[in-house]
Formats: structure tokens, sequence, C-alpha cells
């Protein structure tokens, strides 16, 4: 069987089975597997990603958009310095 | 178009090892003794033929000093065959149905799933049929989301607690329809599409339902030789 793991801009952003990602030895993939089944809790404000030394850097989450429905005139009209609708 | 299947006749060969043309040349062993065959293409051979035959040794081969029946196979798929004591090999061409099989396991929550498979130019990858989460506690595997393939119909299930419930449990399922499949850039068009790349790459998305941290998602499809 073949293991990999698929990383992104300097993370581990997944292990799997199969094609695809950079291949790694099975013990490597059950190592990563252990520590991904023992992440630290995410809260409404932070997350954690996993770094390819294995350790967990804390993320601030996003919040939600406050005016989703902002429309092109609105969004055009802060652009040129006007106040937000 | 279909294929039907193709019978190839399976001869010996010979080839340079790097040192340029060679010429190849036939022995004819008409009687035992060891041969050696300095200067020529061929190795060293040593023959150890029965010395009598009757009408019912007509078609066998020489095994080991014995006259054999010669016999064949049916080959269903890619691979290198020994040929030994086989005078042909039957090649299903149109049974060139590959499997490809994984898992993902994600780090954080994934919006997307990425099933990467090998294949060749021109193949039809036809269907993702399963994922599902393998590492429920309560050791009752949850199909979080999914393409149910009777060849063509896909379904996603979400599960909206996200607490372990049978499948059946599961109250928002989205039929996508049949005859529908998921594209490489993650468009849910027909039922099939031609890989043009030496691989193919599905992207899955669903937009109220993400694959999440931790859990394992196993995934199964297939690639067909593709029709004209």
């Amino acid at each position: 069987m073949r293991y990999c793991k698929i990383i992104d801009s300097g993370y581990i952003i997944a292990i799997g089975t199969g094609e695809g990602g950079v291949e790694i030895t099975e013990s490597e993939y059950n190592t990563i597997l252990d520590i991904i089944h023992n992440k630290p809790a995410a809260t409404d404000t932070t997350d954690y990603r996993l770094k390819l030394d294995l350790t967990w850097e804390p993320y601030e989450i996003d919040p939600p958009d406050p005016d989703p429905d902002l429309d092109d005139a609105e969004a055009l009209d802060i652009l040129l310095g006007g106040d937000e609708a | 178009m279909a294929f039907d299947p193709v019978s190839y006749a399976m001869g010996k060969s010979a080839s340079g090892g790097g040192g340029g043309d060679i010429t190849v040349e036939a022995l004819s062993v008409t009687e035992n003794g060891s041969y050696s065959a300095s200067g020529k293409a061929y190795s060293p051979v040593t023959v150890n033929v029965p010395n009598s035959y009757s009408a019912s040794d007509e078609g066998k081969v020489v095994d080991n000093g014995a006259l054999v029946a010669q016999t064949s196979d049916t080959v269903t798929q890619n691979d290198t065959y020994d040929t030994t004591l086989i005078n042909s090999l039957t090649v299903n061409v149109s049974g060139g149905i590959v499997k490809h099989t994984g898992s993902v396991t994600y780090a954080s929550n994934q919006k997307s799933m990425v099933v990467t498979g090998l294949g060749a130019p021109a193949l039809l990858v036809r269907f993702l049929i399963d994922d599902y989460d393998n590492d429920a506690t309560d050791g009752v595997p949850k199909v979080l989301g999914g393409c149910y393939a009777d060849g063509v119909r896909l379904v996603w299930r979400t599960n909206s607690s996200g607490t372990s419930a049978a499948v059946g449990d599961y109250g928002s399922a989205t039929d996508l329809g049949t005859g529908r499949t998921v594209q490489a850039d993650g468009t849910i068009v027909s039922n099939r599409f031609v890989s043009t790349t030496t691989g193919f790459t599905f992207n899955i998305n669903h937009d109220s339902y993400l694959f999440k941290a931790g859990y394992t998602y196993n995934y199964v499809c297939y690639t067909y030789p593709e029709e004209a």
C-alpha cells in the first residue's frame, strides 16, 4: 500500500493512501495519524494547522463577513472613500 | 465502440543489452547435447529432448526433458505473464477496468476532498462511489457523504448533528440525480469524463458539508477504456 502526505504552503493538509501527494512510509503515516487524532481542540476563534515538524500552530479563524450582502454600488462607494452603506 | 477479445500469439524475442545492434541467429537443435555459441547472439544452451515420439505428442512442448501439452491462459488486466508452456494469451481488452482505492485523513476541516488516481490519456473515469468515516468512536461507520453507484447515481448525505448515527438516520440527503459524476474541477456533470493527462484528480466539493479533521474518508473509483 502506498502512503502519502499532502503538503500546502508549508503545512501538512492531509495524509492518505493511494496516489497523489508525497510518498511516506507506513510508520510516518501512523505517526502523523496519531498526531492528527490528538489535535488540540479548536475554539470559536482559534484553530490549529499541522506544521512540517509535526507540531500544531494556532491561527485565528476568520470572523464571518459582517456584511456579506454588499452590492457592487456599495462596494464602489467604499473604494471611492464614501460612507459604507 | 466495443472491444473484442484479441488473441496474441506469443513468441520469443531477443534484444541487445546496450551494446548496439546484434544479429539473432536461429539455433536448430536436432539431438541432445550441449551447445555453446561463442560469438553468436544466443546463450549456450543444453538440450535434452525426448528421443521417441508418438502421434499423440503432436503439438506438445518440452518441459525439463518431458513432452507436455501446451496450455493457454486468459488475461483480464495489463501485467507481465510467464508464457512458459503457454502458446497463446487471450487479452480481454474490453475488460480493462482499473479500480482505484485510497483514503484521506485531513488535519483540518476541509470544504473539498481531493482524490487522485493514476491513469492514461483517453481513459474514461467513472465515478467516485464511496467515502465514509471508519473511525467512528462507536465502531459504526457513518456514511458522511457518498456517491452511490449503480453506475450513474450520485447521492450526498450530510449529518447535521455531527454525531454518530446509523446511515439511515441522516436526515439531509441531496440526490444529485442520475447520469452524473464529479469532474476533475469538482463540477457535477455527466456520468463520465475523459482523462486527458496521465492521471486524474477529483476535487469533491459540497456547499454545506465539511470533511472533518481526523476522520478517514475512503474512496473507490474506476477507470475504463474510453469509448469512441
